[in-house]
């Protein structure tokens, strides 16, 4: 890239895949737990009242994690291919998740 | 059209070049002239077309490159899009610390919730590190000591041999895909019980085959029962061993002591040459505790470094007794030296830093901080004509940097604090399963046993109560959430009486020290890429 310039393995991976080439799924992944500061991607989640205010960091994460880095099929529409700008109304999605975009039909 | 917006990022500037940290992707970008325009345009507003951009633009007498620099930011997330027919902006709402923009209101309506799962991690979750308490004594009485004398507030005991083994057999057998797993003997003063010790390792070492694992064994200890044999011991089994010392005598005295008040340096000083002489096979690291007062970290990372200890890490006392706990000016005074012994490390392995100007700090006005953004200063000038060989493939010798400067470079994410309760275990002198070792004894918040295994009912209990009150109101806006994720749940017990209380007494600590392994990271990674290879290898 030009202007931007990429600069840890997160970035790296980024710019590869907007580049369309096969990123490192290691570097976009979350860590496996490990040791006294683990990491660990739970999934799709809501909070114990089926809300979404109780989360932080799970929800976005998930959110993010499901449809753009690792895309799967959950309930999540993929950022990867088909919806790219599929939840950048929703920079905190515990706050503003009203305004991810609704995807009608298939691709 | 498309509307464009920024999303979360911080923002720092090194050697007069501007960065974003992404707050959500943990990515580390540098900016040219153009994106930053484009980024100082978008900021404060919710949602602009192409268009307005380059009227802008124009209007300031700059317009090269940045349709292009655009496309560059949203294509590495820091700039978000959506189609103009969709959105309604909602006035320029005052946006919340810098770099984040109050968002575009949805014509649709709000969704009904598409998820109907609970909100627990998928259980059981494999395990990957077990911290097993072989001895709940300690002949030390090391007047800071969470676990009261090593005892936890419990009688003295050691662990049979036999559940040393179960354990390790525990270990096996609930790590599910994991192949390296890692078991580390821990106390009170593991060394008191010696026969669990290499009843274990022999169990594991002769267990991995069978398993097609491979058990990375550490120890924590005090150093003061290493014998000849123990440290052949040690290395012959390729055993990992961490040493608590706090530094010279002085300093390590004052804290680390025997019951009957005399201080240990002295009678730990040859079983640690020993150690560190003959421990062929693994680095050995010292970890020091720092105290009210904090002392010289400068003084007492040389020392531990002279006595050829390969890393040296520092952690804050866990206490609420004032007479050790760190006050506002202790850890003021810790995050100040721990910068400048990290700015030391970078700047002894490639010598043209060293007149670089160390961080400077105005100290902190406050514990508690929401995570709203510094000023980006520019007080470390680019280093040029390093010398690539002088660092190439040799660790960093102060693990709190190495640690940090290895998240920054993956760009971890993490939605908890640690592995507590999920991927790493504790479990007591008994056999009590507990989300880590530091719970030891605490039986409120037993996960189980070895013999029965985990209880899921409870692990589950464990991370409803994590879901529903470890995320605070402050986490929600802290730029460094994704690396923090509320904080070490025993802080929170011994602070506050709750481990599922968030750990707010350190944000403001951990925000100014990310900072600065950003800037060191940014620093190294502009100017001497292969250097920071060297010093992010294990
Ligand atoms: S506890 Fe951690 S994530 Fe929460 S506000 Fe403080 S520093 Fe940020
Ligand atoms: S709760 Fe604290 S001590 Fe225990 S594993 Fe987590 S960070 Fe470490």
């Amino acid at each position: 890239m030009k202007h931007v310039k990429a600069i840890n393995l997160r970035a790296q991976a980024l710019e590869a895949r907007a580049k369309g080439e096969l990123p490192d799924i290691y570097a976009l992944q979350m860590q496996l737990p490990m040791s006294c500061s683990t990491v660990f991607d739970p999934g799709w989640e809501v909070d114990g009242m089926f809300g979404l205010a109780g989360l932080c960091q799970p929800m976005e994460n998930d959110l993010y994690g499901c449809s753009a880095d690792c895309w799967w099929p959950a309930q999540v529409p993929d950022e990867l291919v088909n919806y790219p700008g599929w939840s950048d109304q929703c920079s905190a999605a515990v706050r503003d998740w009203q305004k991810i975009k609704f995807i009608q039909g298939g691709p | 059209m498309s509307r464009y917006q920024l999303k979360e990022a911080h923002e720092l500037v090194v050697d007069g070049k501007r960065y974003l940290f992404g707050v959500s992707t943990g990515a580390i970008l540098g900016m040219d002239a153009p994106a930053a325009r484009v980024v100082d345009f978008l900021k404060n507003r919710p949602g602009v077309s192409v268009q307005e951009l380059a009227a802008h633009l124009e209007s300031e007498g700059e317009t090269g490159g940045t349709q292009e620099a655009l496309e560059e930011l949203v294509a590495l997330e820091v700039v978000g899009s959506g189609g103009a027919g969709e959105w309604r902006g909602e006035g320029a709402e005052e946006p919340k610390g810098k770099g984040k923009i109050a968002s575009l209101s949805a014509c649709t309506p709000a969704p009904s919730h598409p998820c109907t799962s609970s909100s627990q991690p998928r259980l059981p979750f494999p395990v990957r590190s077990l911290v097993c308490h072989i001895a709940r004594d300690c002949n030390l009485r090391c007047a800071y000591c969470y676990a009261e004398g090593g005892s936890y507030g419990q009688e003295r005991a050691l662990m049979d041999p036999e559940m040393t083994c179960r354990s390790v057999d525990f270990l096996l057998r609930h790590s599910g895909g994991n192949r390296r797993i890692s078991f580390t003997f821990f106390g009170g003063e593991p060394l008191l019980n010696p026969q669990a010790l290499r009843a274990a390792v022999q169990y594991g070492r002769a267990q991995e085959e069978r398993w097609g694992k491979e058990i990375d064994f550490s120890l924590t200890t005090n150093a003061t029962l290493l014998s000849e044999e123990t440290v052949r011991f040690l290395s012959e089994n390729r055993i990992g061993v961490t040493v608590s010392l706090d530094g010279p005598a002085a300093i390590n005295d004052r804290m680390r002591t025997y019951p009957d008040g005399r201080g240990s340096y002295q009678s730990v000083l040859p079983q640690v040459r020993l150690l560190l002489d003959h421990h062929r096979t693994r680095p050995v690291a010292a970890r020091v505790t720092v105290t009210r007062g904090v002392g010289d970290l400068g003084e007492i990372f040389g020392h531990l470094r002279g006595l050829g200890f390969s890393q040296v890490g520092f952690c804050p006392v866990s206490t609420r007794d004032a007479r050790y706990a760190l006050s506002l000016e202790d850890l003021s005074s810790f995050l100040e030296q721990l910068c400048h012994l990290a700015w030391r490390c970078i700047s002894v392995r490639v010598p043209e830093a060293k007149g670089l100007q160390e961080p400077s700090f105005q100290g902190l006005e406050s514990l508690e901080w929401a995570g709203k953004d510094l000023p980006a200063s520019d007080s470390h000038p680019t280093r040029s004509g390093y010398n690539p060989e002088e660092a190439a493939g040799r660790p960093l010798p102060l693990s709190n940097l190495a640690n940090l400067l290895r998240e920054l470079h993956r760009g971890e994410r993490r939605p908890y604090p640690c592995g507590a309760g999920l991927g790493l275990l504790g479990v007591g002198v008994d056999g009590e399963i507990y989300p880590c070792h530091r719970f030891a004894g605490s039986p409120d918040l037993s996960l189980g046993r070895i013999e029965q295994g985990l209880d899921l009912g409870r692990q589950t209990a464990f991370f409803q109560r994590v879901h529903s009150t470890k995320r605070a109101e402050k986490c929600l806006e802290c730029w460094i959430r994704y690396l923090c994720a509320g904080g070490c749940y025993f802080e929170s017990y011994v602070r506050h009486g709750d481990p599922f209380a968030p750990n707010l007494d350190y944000c403001r600590w951990l925000a100014e020290w990310i900072e600065e392994g950003l800037r060191l990271y940014v620093a190294l990674a502009e100017n001497r890429p292969g250097i920071l290879m060297g010093l992010l290898e294990d």
